[in-house]
């Protein structure tokens, strides 16, 4: 059965997820082989999680950092004297 | 063989150095922006060195730090309700009455296979998840940069898996819809 590429764009989750029952997966992988803008609009869909999955968890800003540490410096001389 | 990094004993300091930024980018990315994420990141830090002591299973401390720290954001973002002023567009607008892509599809400079970002196409990303409605965007938060399971999410969230999943995949043609004018390849 045909797919048009409007449904093919809504089951990436599930075809890239490999969640798709065989015959679907199958069908939308022919319409991809098949359709260049398809073809493109998968690539592009994977490299979006991809190029997010790269974002780096940077130091924190120095002067947060700086603030933070003061903060948790504060509450362990408290938690000294109370002790 | 053990890591030995998990035999370290979770101290203040330990948490405070390698946790830290983790929080805080999770913070920041769900709140969309920096005072925000401060105010959320102080809060987490010292609501967890505080229990520390009381804390058992390292090994789920993660788990642990993300439940804190989502429902913080969480609550912060309910404290500011009103803020948000994102437009809803339809990522599936684009299609024509025949299900056929209504605009050119191009590729992109990069293949998801070979990732190097550049500083200026980080911030082009930020500003991409910045810019995603909220509902949508913590899902992808937690999905795509936490890169947590769906069942996890939809625990953290309170909402089942399907909405997860669905709300995931929305974010993602956004996402992609934003990201394209940056990444397509020039053809001229």
């Amino acid at each position: 059965m045909r797919v048009k590429c409007r449904e093919v764009v809504e089951l990436l989750i599930d075809y890239i997820e490999g969640e798709l029952p065989e015959s679907k997966h199958i069908t939308v992988q022919q319409h991809i082989c098949g359709c260049v803008p398809c073809a493109y609009y998968l690539e592009t869909y994977r490299t979006t999680i991809a190029i997010t999955h790269a974002l780096p968890d940077e130091p924190l800003p120095p002067e947060f950092e700086a603030r933070l540490r003061g903060v948790l410096d504060s509450w362990k001389k408290e938690l000294a004297n109370v002790g | 063989m053990a890591d030995p990094a998990a035999e370290t004993p979770l101290t203040p300091e330990r948490v405070f150095r390698e946790f830290a930024p983790r929080v805080y980018h999770l913070a920041r990315r769900m709140l969309g922006n920096d005072a925000d994420a401060e105010d959320v990141t102080q809060d987490v830090l010292l609501q967890v060195v505080r229990k520390l002591d009381t804390f058992r299973g390292e090994a789920a401390f993660p788990t642990w730090l993300h439940r804190v720290t989502v429902n913080a954001a969480l609550a912060h973002r309910r404290k500011r309700a009103g803020r948000e002023s994102h437009e809803i567009h339809d990522p599936l607008g684009h299609f024509d009455g025949d299900g056929l892509h209504g605009r050119p599809v191009k590729r992109w400079t990069m293949r998801p296979e070979q990732i190097v970002l550049a500083a200026e196409q980080k911030q082009v990303i930020e500003r991409a998840i910045a810019e995603l409605p909220e509902m949508y965007r913590d899902v992808y938060v937690l999905a795509d940069t936490q890169q947590l399971p769906n069942a996890e999410i939809a625990e953290l969230l309170g909402i089942n898996l399907p909405a997860v999943k669905s709300r995931l995949h929305r974010a993602r043609l956004m996402m992609r819809d934003t990201l394209a004018p940056h990444f397509e390849e020039n053809y001229e």
